[in-house]
């Protein structure tokens, strides 16, 4: 390995980079996967199984992609970890009378803590999920996703999950412009409000599940009455 | 009754005080009456002309020009560092700012790249070792160029100036909640990147300092910027957006 990446990953401004390149990447993934489900609008519960079969489809396609993402997220956690350790024993002895100066925000204070309620979420997602249809013991996934949705605790685990989720986007999209230097007069206000929005969008639509399937099942059990 | 021009304030003062680096220190509180008119390093001197009288050791607070451009004095005021204005150095800041009875709270600068040598002052020798890692430009010295020799854009040369406004107080890491020294690198860094005197040397420059500032123990940056708001020049987070594009670029596509 040239000596030059080791010099680079091991720099404050390179493992920012890596975190911003890495974050924008599971961004990525994000939007694919919001877009994915707006099939069970659009389709209901049997569009989102016509989806979910044809990704199926894309076997070992679909195995790469999730090594590759699975990885991505290690690589972002661990550097996490890493950053929040360093950043804290930067700062040894604290202030006994804090005063935040007015730029930082809630979202941008609270990254590691949003960032771990988001692994722990995706840990649950994954096991009521991913595991299941991996071992073949969900049939219908589309009906399984409304069930858990639809059930107050799931829908309270999921809407929390996403909540943790859109303030981790709000800092996490515009910083991650920043660390890569994308800054420049012209677009950088473009750049900012196009950040904001992806992450609001992203967060409003992720919530809208649990609350369509809450919603629905409520009037279906109305309607059954 | 509101206290007039003229009127002194009477001021509940609890400054830190710590005998020597790595020791425990603590709020020592006094009252102090001073003029409104009086900086906040004039207050600190009543404040220890009033406890030497007493017998007490005078509180230990760096202070140098006193008119807000050498970068000497430090202090978190209230938990801000140079206090509640803006674009104020501590010792440009008034005690008209202060209302009377106020209870006001001093501490130093505090992080790991600015052990605290006694009370309020801090060794901040670090931004020097990061300065000299690439902080200047190599000219031959010899008769001054011509005005004019090497063009450079009124733009470039505004921002870059706006750059060189840095006085390294150090209030930037101070803020960060990261206790990251980024803001004043990156002033450093695009200061000498915006001119053409500082193209020979500009690829090992963004690198050197970075390293430098990682060796000193400060964290990483977490775009709070809660440094722009406490710098007393006002400088920027632009510029850290630079100090990025002008590390990756180093590293990634250096010249030679």
């Amino acid at each position: 390995m040239p000596s030059w990446i080791g010099r680079f990953l091991s720099s404050s401004v390179g493992k920012k980079t890596v975190m911003a390149l890495t974050g924008l990447s599971l961004v990525g993934f994000l939007v694919v996967h919001l877009l994915g489900n707006f099939t069970l609008y659009t389709g209901g519960i049997e569009g989102f199984n016509e989806y979910a079969a044809k990704l199926e489809d894309l076997g070992g396609l679909l195995m790469a992609a999730e090594v590759g993402l699975f990885a991505i997220f290690v690589i972002h956690m661990g550097l996490a970890l890493r950053i929040a350790r360093e950043n804290k024993r930067a700062r040894q002895e604290n202030y006994r009378i804090r005063a935040t100066m007015g730029n930082s925000t809630a979202a941008s204070r609270s990254m590691a803590i949003t960032g771990m309620i988001v692994g722990l979420f995706l840990i649950v997602h994954i096991i009521d999920f991913r595991v299941p249809t991996l071992f073949g013991e969900i049939d219908n996934i589309g009906e399984a996703v409304v069930a858990r949705l639809s059930s107050p605790v799931g829908a309270t685990i999921y809407l929390i999950g996403i909540l943790a989720l859109g303030l981790h986007l709000r800092h996490a999209i515009q910083s991650a412009f920043q660390s890569l230097g994308l800054e420049n007069p012209n677009w950088s206000p473009l750049l900012r409000l196009g950040a904001q929005t992806l992450a609001w969008a992203l967060a409003v639509g992720f919530a809208s599940f649990p609350i369509y399937c809450l919603l629905t099942t409520g009037a279906a059990s109305a309607a059954a009455n | 009754m509101t206290a007039s021009a003229t009127d002194d304030l009477t001021l509940t003062v609890h400054v830190w005080c710590q005998a020597g680096p790595d020791q425990p220190g603590d709020f020592v509180t006094s009252e102090v009456s001073v003029s409104p008119d009086t900086s906040f390093l004039e207050m600190l001197d009543c404040l220890n002309e009033q406890r030497m009288a007493g017998g007490q050791e005078a509180i230990a607070f760096d202070h140098d020009c006193r008119e807000g451009i050498c970068g000497a004095c430090s202090l978190v005021i209230d938990g801000k560092p140079h206090g509640p204005e803006q674009e104020t150095t501590t010792c440009q800041l008034h005690m008209r700012t202060f209302n009377d009875g106020d209870a006001i709270y001093v501490e130093p600068f505090r992080a790991k790249g600015f052990p605290v040598l006694r009370d309020l002052v801090v060794d901040r020798s670090a931004f020097d070792r990061i300065q000299q890692a690439g902080g200047y430009v190599s000219v031959n010295t010899g008769s001054a160029p011509d005005a004019h020799a090497v063009p450079v854009p009124k733009p470039a040369a505004e921002e870059a100036f706006d750059a060189a406004a840095c006085i390294g107080c150090g209030a930037c890491v101070a803020a960060c909640p990261n206790a990251s020294a980024m803001l004043f690198v990156a002033a450093k860094v695009s200061q000498l990147a915006l001119l053409p005197q500082g193209a020979p040397e500009r690829d090992a420059r963004a690198l050197s300092m970075v390293e430098a500032m990682d060796g000193e123990g400060f964290g990483n940056c977490t775009n709070h910027f809660e440094c722009a708001a406490a710098c007393p020049k006002a400088i920027p987070v632009t510029h850290i957006a630079r100090l990025n594009r002008e590390f990756l670029r180093s590293s990634l596509m250096p010249r030679s």
